[in-house]
């Protein structure tokens, strides 16, 4: 036994240097589920399990094939100290949440990923919920502890940390509606880009659309929005041609380890997470995450 | 994509190191749909790396990463070969990218662009030359724990690795070292060459004195080295054994810890010092040697939180005499200490183990802050923690910097392409990554403007070989100087009728010698450099962690505290530019600390052997990195960084 141990601190020990051992005892205790592992989606889950936290994938077979079986079978080889296991559903709606700290998932569909915020929230799991189109890639995070809203503590210094801040993540149907999109001008400056055009490509249909449609479905949006001039049409083809795109690798790597980050960050409970929306575009660079809504 | 598709098939790559950032780079390209990647990497597979180097597997340690990496990426990828001429199809290369007969210039040549995955500033530099000479452009990276970045080098357009300084490594004096330690990283420096002095080379341990030609030996010097001789040819029963090794430990850790303690003191050496060193009474330490021999597997360091915990001094003499014990019985030991030696590793718990116990009883005679077994090992070993998430950004960025370099073509690299910093925590304006504008090369760079560098040296002390040594190889990193005064060569690196010059003091090498206001060429052609020094003589105190100065063209880095070498300092804070440009990486084989051999101060101990020769430990902490807001001046600030 004590040489299992030893083994197991040898392993962790790059990363223990950095967070400590409480902070990995911790994460080894926590238990992520892992939704349709997909581009981003996947690259979190090989960082989380490499990390040491407990993991189940619901490869949601059905959907994703061969794929996302050998994902699974891949990624239990990541960790020599078998930390995951692996559910056999065939829908993010059917696959139990509970007994876990945290839910990542991958969601192309707004209103399938706004039932799992609510889901979520009810039950007081943690949920980061990503996509990726082409060269862009977007995450919703809200975060709970398991007593109540995310607390955690600051890093102020050299093995400081503050007192614990605690810290409300507003579910997805409360960012999705209009009226509270057009109050994040007053709390941030105008209206960030980014979030805007997460917005267009997730609300829509790409399959059944073709580029018009999707001009008018814009127009429309950014009507509501007060935000008519600030798309140019080029943007708008490009926007719509990225909702096509196959997953690029280096995407998913960088927003796969920017969630990473969130994932640790959230489960040791030490640092600041994303509030409530990380964006990346991998032609600009950049990731921006968003403050919540006030109350 | 689309239109990347054809390019990215046209392209080779070559990629250098595959550990951290390596596999996460070759995973990028292989699924990228890049067929045409070599791959050079010296290190082998260790356990510590697999909590990020995630195409490696227990089965897989001892064995080289950059074979087991590319096996794994041809099996990741869509395609079955290379699709350019002449190029493998993740083809491994094992061996040190510094080995100019295997990959030089035309080497490098071959390729559409080169990926840096490495650990260590040196490398960067001669990879750095390189490409410089090659005209390829280099896509670098580095991270250090949270923190990390991603840039691009072209030619001679953009801003070369070099242009910046970095941060110099941190350099002990010998004194402070052998008599006047103030911190912890002292006493495990000392620790590490105590172990070499009993256990590995002792002639090469700075601790080493001739006990024949000296004037005034340590008293340890005997009891310590010199019983290695009758050790080894002790057999007979337990409880002969027994008596032989305490007597021995109780008499080396006795001279060591007391004798020489207290021959200083009655040589008032330290007179004066604000903390007077106190000897420790190692006989009373050892009383219970006896009940220790008995449980040869119950020491310290294996009970319960061995190696979290800081050890009494009575356990640090148990570690110690269990250490001995198991050198010189068991048959995994070599058998003969005096001709077979063991080095230094700070992954072999034994010798982890003789440093924490013996830096430890050292700091307590010096009333240092003692450490725990898993601290002295982050500092002996310089162990910067590494983490899967920061390297998959920073690797990920690289691949999408490559993608434009493809799209764009690289005359545009410097418009098109980013210096992007990755960070744990949001800027004030939400960004976790920072991209910047490339900076156009700084002309004052000796490596890609050929500027000249003034150096200021003392001309009458310093030898050829410690110029070459200090200056020339770890300073400015050349791979294979050589030196001319006007059109007179004095030296070549590899050319032996040079070596008598070796030993001559700058002054007098001939051609008039290098003394102050001369002129000196050093040109390397592996690297494709030549610098023009304009040789300052100046003289040096003998505590100035550096001996030389060079100047102008590259302004001394802030140094930074040596505390920065301890890691678990997840060090957000402020730091100088010059540390945040280089955020490397660099958990392998770097060791701790250069220690600069110097004069010896009259009112210390016993003089440095005369022997010149260096125990250099590289090593290099960068550990204070990014502070992005600082870094890069004019439109590197936040404000600039629009995202739209």
């Amino acid at each position: 036994m004590a040489d299992f141990t030893a083994k197991k601190s040898d392993l962790y020990d790059r990363q223990i240097r950095l967070w400590g051992s409480e902070s990995q005892n911790l994460l080894q205790s926590s238990k992520v589920l892992f939704l349709r592992p997909v581009g981003c989606v996947t690259e979190c889950l090989k960082n989380t399990v490499l990390s040491g936290i407990q993991v189940t994938i619901a490869p949601m077979s059905a959907a994703d094939g061969l794929y996302a079986n050998n994902v699974v079978a891949e990624v239990k080889q990541l960790n020599p100290y078998g930390n995951v296991e692996s559910v056999d559903t065939m829908s993010i709606e059917d696959t139990v949440i509970e007994g876990h700290t945290l839910v990542v998932a991958y969601c192309t569909d707004l209103e399938e990923l706004s039932k799992l915020s609510a889901r979520c929230e009810a039950a007081k799991i943690s949920l980061i919920g990503a996509c990726q189109f082409g060269f862009r890639a977007c995450s919703f995070v809200q975060l709970h502890s398991p007593s109540g809203p995310h607390t955690y503590k600051r890093e102020i210094g050299k093995d400081k940390l503050s007192d614990p801040v605690t810290t409300h993540y507003p579910p997805l149907a409360a960012i999705l509606n209009t009226k509270d999109w057009t109050t994040l001008k007053d709390r941030w400056g105008p209206v960030k880009h980014e979030l805007v055009a997460w917005n267009l490509i997730t609300c829509y249909d790409v399959k059944n659309s073709d580029l018009a449609s999707f001009k008018i479905h814009a127009a429309s949006k950014l009507a509501s929005l007060e935000l008519s001039s600030s798309f140019s049409d080029s943007e708008l083809e490009e926007l719509h041609q990225s909702q096509n795109s196959p997953t690029i690798f280096p995407v998913s790597a960088v927003f796969g380890g920017l969630m990473g980050q969130e994932v640790i960050k959230s489960l040791s409970r030490k640092g600041d997470c994303a509030n409530n929306i990380l964006y990346f575009d991998g032609e600009k660079a950049g990731t921006v995450r968003y403050p919540p809504i006030p109350k | 994509m689309d239109v990347l598709t054809p390019l990215i098939k046209k392209s080779s790559i070559l990629v250098i190191g595959s550990g951290g950032i390596g596999c996460e780079l070759l995973k990028n390209l292989s699924g990228s749909g890049f067929t045409s990647v070599e791959v050079i990497d010296l290190d082998t597979i260790d356990i510590s790396n697999l909590n990020r180097q995630f195409l490696f597997r227990s089965e897989h340690v001892g064995m080289a990463k950059c074979e087991v990496a590319c096996e794994a990426s041809r099996r990741i990828s869509p395609f079955e070969e290379s699709s350019v001429e002449g190029i493998g199809f993740y083809k491994p290369h094992h061996g040190n990218v510094k080995d100019n007969e295997r990959f030089g210039v035309n080497f490098f040549k071959r390729f559409t662009c080169v990926l840096n995955a490495l650990d260590n500033v040196s490398a960067r530099r001669h990879v750095n030359r390189l490409c410089l000479s090659a005209e390829i452009p280099l896509i670098e990276a580095g991270t250090t724990g949270y923190l990390g970045q991603t840039t691009v080098i072209n030619g001679k357009r953009t801003e070369c690795y070099e242009c910046q300084p970095k941060p110099t490594q941190k350099v002990y004096p010998i004194c402070t070292i052998r008599s006047t330690p103030s911190m912890p990283v002292h006493c495990i420096v000392w620790g590490k060459e105590l172990y070499k002095l009993m256990f590995g080379d002792a002639k090469a341990s700075m601790l080493f004195e001739d006990t024949v030609n000296s004037d005034e030996p340590s008293t340890f010097m005997e009891p310590v080295v010199e019983r290695r001789l009758k050790v080894e040819e002790e057999v007979g029963d337990d409880l002969v054994r027994f008596k032989e090794i305490k007597s021995y430990a109780v008499k080396a850790l006795k001279s060591v810890y007391t004798e020489e303690i207290n021959k200083q003191l009655s040589m008032d050496r330290y007179k004066g010092a604000s903390k007077v060193p106190v000897p420790l009474d190692i006989e009373k330490l050892m009383e219970k040697a006896d009940e220790w021999w008995k449980d040869k597997n119950d020491y310290p360091s294996v009970r319960e939180n061995g190696e979290k915990r800081i050890w009494t001094n009575e356990e640090s003499c148990h570690e110690l005499f269990a250490i001995i014990r198991e050198m010189y019985t068991t048959s995994t030991s070599p058998s003969d200490l005096h001709t077979s030696t063991v080095a230094f590793d700070k992954d072999n718990h034994l010798s982890m183990r003789f440093v924490t116990a013996s830096s430890n009883l050292r700091a307590h005679i010096f009333s240092i802050e003692t450490s725990s077994f898993y601290t002295a090992k982050g500092i002996a070993g310089n162990i910067i923690p590494a983490i899967a998430t920061t390297n998959a950004i920073v690797a990920g960025l690289q691949v999408l910097e490559l993608f434009k370099i493809l799209k764009y073509g690289k005359e545009k690299i410097k418009n098109v392409c980013k210096f992007t910093y990755c960070l744990r925590d949001k800027t004030r304006k939400g960004l976790f990554l920072q991209p910047t504008t490339l900076q156009p090369p700084n002309d004052k760079c000796y490596v890609c403007r050929n500027a000249r560098v003034v150096l200021s040296i003392d001309t009458s002390t310093t030898t050829l070989s410690k110029l070459i040594e200090d200056v020339l190889t770890k300073k400015m990193s050349f791979n294979s100087p050589i030196l001319q005064i006007g059109c007179d060569q004095i030296y070549e690196h590899g050319e032996e009728e040079y070596g008598v010059n070796l030993p001559k003091l700058l002054k007098d090498l001939p051609c008039g010698g290098v003394k102050d206001g001369v002129s000196l060429i050093v040109e390397d052609f592996e690297q494709d450099m030549e610098i023009n020094f304009e040789i300052c003589h100046r003289e040096f105190e003998e505590e100035e962690e550096e001996q030389f100065i060079i100047s102008g063209d590259r302004p001394k880095p802030k140094e930074q505290n040596s505390e920065d070498v301890v890691p678990g300092d997840d060090n957000l804070g402020d730091s100088s530019a010059g540390a945040a440009a280089a955020a490397n990486e660099l958990d392998s084989n770097d060791d701790i600390v250069e220690i600069t051999e110097e004069d010896n101060r009259k009112s210390l101990t016993s003089p440095p052997n005369g022997n010149g020769k260096k125990r250099a430990r590289s090593g290099d902490s960068n550990y204070g990195a990014v502070a992005p807001k600082k870094i890069r001046g004019g439109e590197g600030g936040e404000e600039a960084i629009a995202i739209d």
